[in-house]
């Protein structure tokens, strides 16, 4: 993917996150209106300071994106320089984005979407089984499914693995430290 | 001098030695394991001090407490999981510093400064305590609320770059300190009639959701171990001296660390979780490299090593002086106080000057052997980030929902830990800052809380109280410093001068 073409796409996912924040805060505001004074001081105020932060935050990417795109249509003739001036300080933003966006350039913005649905799916089957059966039970389940299928361990090491995880979680949370372990919802659901 | 040696011997004699080598022993679990936190931990352990004297009672007690910090940040540097909601801020580049392959150094240097930050606490809680009483007493809620200000000041530091996201995220985070009764009027606010949400949203399950799912999402996805390939290839870790020379190099930083947590610590309700992060933003704002904070800078492992150990001596000092606790922890120690038949106040400077001084020991010689533990098992402990990373994938699942259920055994706590993940995942995906929405929560009751008592107590006229205005005029020095240093760099540097206007125009 071209670098220009990356550089419209994070301002893009920044205006989606700022217009879901502008309404979460716009209802919040709605709703202190209806509490006392003192109740609503602290919400009101602060839905008033994070509404015009996000306006603000909405007028400068709109202005850089349009600097941006004036640079970028411009023929490359010569490296611009470091100098004061409209130019300069567009090149300069320019870098700046672009260097902002190679910090950003981590895992979740590289991997493929058939990984990131595989890895959720497997995260959410995870705390699903927690909540279905319990953690005691989902561990070993779990653990064996994981590795067998995912990791592409031997049937006996992810056996071992599973049999280890459930005596430490049982043996040490357990018995030893007497923690309350998430206890199945379905089976609680049945007794009740 | 008399009663300081005395009651060294006091907590060296072998029934209270053993009992906190046990506490010790304790603690080290609950610190490694997240959620688990230290508060829950003395709860726990308070029925077993009804039999024992007051020096063994908090030898035990204390010796468990003070060491969970230390612990709690071998997780947060090796698997960028808090082992404590006091560590949060050690993951911000201790667990970068794994990924590089210095887990090693990054150990180093976090326990090695979160020595010196409980050294250092003890010693101030040891002279402090005679003179302290005016200082304290000098504090009142318009002081502790200008002490939150200062405290969300930081938001600037911690955003980094981008400061109107830092903004945005520190808003958030206050939204949610709202959740739950409002204390002035007992009224649900933002509670959606979720009797769950009533108390409000926990802090833990929020820290290691934001932190730590984000970091095994990845762990998932990539498959690889924690420490890059080329380290694994050595298949040794190294650096460890290092991190602890890193530890002198920076004394002057680890010291105004430490003196940071003792110093939020006397602050009721302020905490742990607070100071780590005003430590980390100073470590950062006082920088020449603000720039590597977050990428794996020791500066900020050394800030938040030091600073969340420190704390513990800063805390005991109100909670001893006057019985005023600082903490959820230093209130379950003030109940301890009751079983051992100890009345905190003026008696624990003088007829039991012998606890207070046995409390300095327990902090000091606690910490000290933890260390050395540490340091000895620390080639075993590293060498886990070389572990491939599928296989570390359940255990840390594990953990996650362990560390999240454990805050109120609910499952409620679980579904937050995931809504908080998706938030982490989405910030680091964006470039969103998330510390600022840590500090914001947990400064936000506090603030409002301050506020209306202030008001309660003085109408507007607390505004025109001396440290008040002193308190205003160091916090809009910490806004504006660095505006005022970017100033002074453009003059030095002709040419440059347009510099600040476009970056001020991309503050976002």
């Amino acid at each position: 993917m071209s670098g220009s073409a990356r550089r419209f796409r994070a301002p893009s996912a920044d205006l989606v996150v700022l217009l879901v924040l502008l309404v979460l805060f716009g209802m919040a505001f709605v709703q202190a209106r209806a509490w006392p004074f003192r109740t609503a001081l602290f919400p009101t105020g602060t839905a008033i300071f994070v509404v015009a932060i996000i306006l603000l935050k909405l007028l400068l990417d709109a202005r850089s994106a349009g600097r941006a795109r004036a640079v970028l249509a411009a023929p490359p003739i010569l490296p611009l320089p470091p100098t004061v001036g409209g130019d300069a300080a567009s090149a300069a933003l320019i870098e700046e984005e672009a260097a902002t966006e190679a910090e950003a350039e981590d895992v979740f913005s590289t991997t493929s979407r058939s990984v990131w649905l595989r890895s959720l799916a497997w995260l959410g089957g995870f705390f699903v089984l927690v909540w279905a059966a319990g953690l005691l039970v989902a561990i070993p389940i779990f653990a064996f499914a994981y590795l067998v299928v995912e990791s592409r361990e031997r049937r006996l090491t992810a056996a071992i693995y599973a049999v280890v995880s459930w005596v430490v979680i049982y043996g040490l949370f357990d018995q030893l430290l007497r923690i309350q372990l998430p206890s199945s919802a379905v089976l609680g659901l049945a007794g009740q | 001098m008399d009663i300081l040696i005395g009651s060294l011997f006091a907590v060296l004699e072998p029934s209270t030695f053993g009992l906190m080598l046990v506490g010790i022993a304790i603690g080290f679990v609950v610190g490694i394991l997240p959620g688990l936190g230290g508060a829950v931990t003395l709860a726990l352990m308070l029925p077993f001090t009804y039999s024992m004297s007051p020096v063994t009672a908090f030898a035990f007690l204390l010796g468990m407490h003070s060491v969970t910090a230390t612990t709690g940040d071998i997780t947060s540097v090796l698997f960028g999981i808090p082992g404590e909601a006091t560590t949060a801020a050690t993951v911000f580049d201790g667990y970068p510093m794994t990924r590089r392959g210095e887990a090693g150094r990054a150990l180093g240097a976090v326990l090695f400064s979160s020595l010196v930050g409980a050294v250092f606490g003890a010693f101030v809680l040891a002279i402090s305590v005679p003179v302290i009483r005016p200082i304290v007493l000098a504090f009142g809620p318009p002081e502790f609320f200008m002490l939150t200000v200062l405290g969300l000041s930081f938001v600037i530091s911690l955003a980094r770059r981008n400061v109107l996201k830092g903004f945005i995220m520190a808003g958030l985070g206050f939204f949610l300190a709202m959740v739950g009764l409002d204390p002035q009027a007992g009224i649900p606010r933002y509670t959606f009639g979720q009797l769950y949400l009533w108390e409000g949203i926990n802090l833990v399950p929020v820290v290691v959701g934001l932190f730590g799912m984000a970091e095994v999402l990845q762990l998932m996805m990539t498959k690889s171990s924690i420490a890059s390939a080329e380290q694994r290839s050595v298949g040794r870790i190294t650096g460890v001296m290092q991190g602890v020379r890193d530890t002198f190099t920076h004394w002057w930083l680890t010291l105004r660390c430490s003196a940071i947590g003792v110093a939020i610590g006397l602050i009721p309700g302020m905490g742990g979780a607070v100071s780590q992060f005003i430590a980390y933003a100073h470590a950062q704002q006082t920088s020449r490299h603000p720039e590597e904070f977050g990428k794996g800078s020791i500066e900020g492992v050394l800030a938040a090593g030091s600073v969340n150990n420190a704390k513990e001596g800063g805390a005991l000092i109100p909670t001893l002086a006057f019985g005023i606790p600082a903490g959820t922890a230093m209130a379950i120690l003030l109940s301890a106080f009751l079983v051992t038949g100890l009345v905190p106040g003026p008696d624990m400077l003088g007829k039991n000057l012998n606890v207070t001084y046995a409390m300095v020991w327990t902090i000091v010689i606690a910490n000290v052997i933890t260390v050395a533990v540490s340091f000895l098992f620390l080639q075993q402990l590293a060498r886990i980030t070389f572990v491939k990373g599928s296989l570390l994938v359940p255990f840390l699942l594990v953990l996650l929902a362990l560390g999240a259920y454990t805050a109120n055994n609910s499952f409620a706590d679980i579904l937050v830990m995931l809504v908080f993940g998706a938030i982490g995942v989405g910030a680091i995906r964006f470039n969103w800052p998330r510390a600022p929405l840590l500090l914001a929560m947990v400064l936000g009751d506090t603030t409002e809380r301050y506020l209306f008592l202030s008001y309660s107590l003085f109408q507007w006229s607390w505004v025109t109280r001396p440290l008040v205005l002193l308190l205003a005029v160091v916090t809009l020095l910490g806004v504006f410093w660095p505006l005022i240093a970017r100033l002074r760099a453009g003059r030095g540097q002709p040419g440059r001068g347009s510099a600040p206007s476009v970056r001020a125009a991309r503050v976002g």
